[in-house]
């Protein structure tokens, strides 16, 4: 599906690739960086040299790739789930902590490439699928996203580097575009279309679902403490409501506050406005007994 | 994602406030657009809906033709006006709160005890 350049929907996909491609891609000169290491400098050069060129070669047959699976029916609901997965690594703060990464030195120059491919394979997949499920089709963002990710994986490492360190919400930014992106490709999955349209109240429960997923890892550690019972709270109090309105989508009873005149209205709103409260009192007790429970068994 | 996690392995420093709030305004103006979507989709096909007040609102918000440049701007925007009304409600605050009249211009007077 080509759309018009200067449209607003190509634009946006655009940026939502540049996105993708700077939080995801450049890992490649991370990976060579390491396997590298230990070599001799114009044996580096070769590795470097024939290291990008097969990573970047390795990233246009897996997109090849990609938009022909996507277009299996099925895949693209597979491939959602996959970038909500990616989104929610991304933004884990435990992810990537410790020492050195795992990637051994080569010690030859054939040792060393094979490594490279092999890890870029491997770790390019996120920021392929990424842009495939952005691309919506269009072989046009998919080549300029491919290209978009040659400079970064070239020269960009640094670059990268420099940007989250100096803006960090650009990762975080990052991961919600990947979240919506992943709800795009669910809702776009041919299998699911007819359901959806038969039941509307599925997607805004899917999006908040998602972004519940994705983004509650990063929030519950960069909250202050009394803030954190929120990442739990908001999302579980949002699809609270959002159940009612899939129930009456079910079985088909309409009841309106502002129309309510029976008791069966007035208990039905009264469990849709306050019935949510007893539970999240009941979360609060929970979590502040097992705060407590720590806070003395750290001392 | 390995660049990423190791640029914040030794972070210059963490993600600022308004980088937060930013981003949870891009979430939010997600959110209000697939919202909008549903309910307006709702309101088309079953006119009783109609008569709820906040789904109207939903629907009249018109979000579901946004693209996400779009969104990000308005997210921008609202992060904005945002942080304007909570500095304008911090000052605010801070000038209706009547400072204690009996500590005002007053000097401590120190007693000391000459032998």
């Amino acid at each position: 599906m080509e759309m018009d350049i200067l449209s607003s929907a190509f634009l946006s996909a655009l940026l939502v690739i540049v996105l993708i491609d700077l939080v995801l891609a450049g890992d490649n000169a991370l990976v060579i960086g390491l396997v590298a290491r230990h070599l001799p400098k114009d044996t580096q050069r070769k590795v470097i040299f024939w290291g990008t060129f097969a990573a970047v070669a390795v990233r246009a047959v897996m997109a090849i790739g990609v938009v022909w699976l996507l277009k299996i029916p099925g895949f693209l609901v597979v491939g959602g789930v996959a970038l909500i997965w990616i989104a929610r690594k991304l933004l884990d703060p435990q992810e990537g902590g410790g020492g050195d990464h795992k990637v051994a030195a080569a010690q030859t120059l054939g040792a060393a490439i094979r490594t490279v491919v092999i890890a870029d394979a491997v770790m390019g997949i996120d920021n392929v699928l990424a842009i495939g499920g952005a691309a919506h089709g269009s072989m046009l963002l998919i080549v300029l996203g491919l290209l978009i990710s040659v400079p970064i994986i070239v020269w960009g490492s640094q670059l990268v580097i420099r940007l989250v360190e100096r803006w960090p919400a650009v990762v975080l930014l990052g991961g919600a575009v990947l979240a919506w992106t992943a709800y795009g490709m669910i809702v776009q999955e041919p299998l699911l279309k007819s359901w959806l349209s038969a039941h509307p109240t599925a997607k805004p429960i899917l999006i908040t679902a998602i972004f519940a997923i994705s983004l509650a890892p990063w929030y519950s550690v960069h909250l202050q403490p009394k803030h954190k019972p929120l990442v739990v709270l908001l999302p579980a109090l949002l699809l609270w409501l959002l159940a009612f309105e899939a129930a009456e989508d079910i079985w088909h009873f309409e009841v309106d506050y502002l129309e309510a005149n029976s008791m069966r209205d007035y208990a039905i709103q009264a469990a849709r406005w306050f019935g949510w409260l007893p539970f999240a009192l009941a979360y609060l007790a929970w979590r502040g007994r097992v705060t407590q429970q720590t806070a003395t068994a750290q001392r | 994602m390995l660049l990423a996690h190791h640029a914040r392995k030794n972070p210059v420093r963490d993600t600022s406030r308004s980088g937060q709030l930013f981003v949870a305004c891009v979430v939010v103006m997600m959110l209000l657009s697939i919202f909008s979507e549903t309910w307006e989709l709702a309101t088309l096909e079953a006119e009783f809906l109609a008569s709820d007040v906040t789904l109207e609102f939903l629907a009249s918000l018109g979000l579901r033709h946004w693209s996400l440049l779009e969104l990000i701007l308005a997210a921008g925007g609202l992060a904005i006006a945002l942080s304007a009304m909570a500095t304008v409600g911090v000052l605010l605050l801070k000038a209706m709160t009547p400072t204690d009249r009996r500590r005002a211009g007053k000097v401590p007077i120190e007693t000391s005890r000459t032998s």
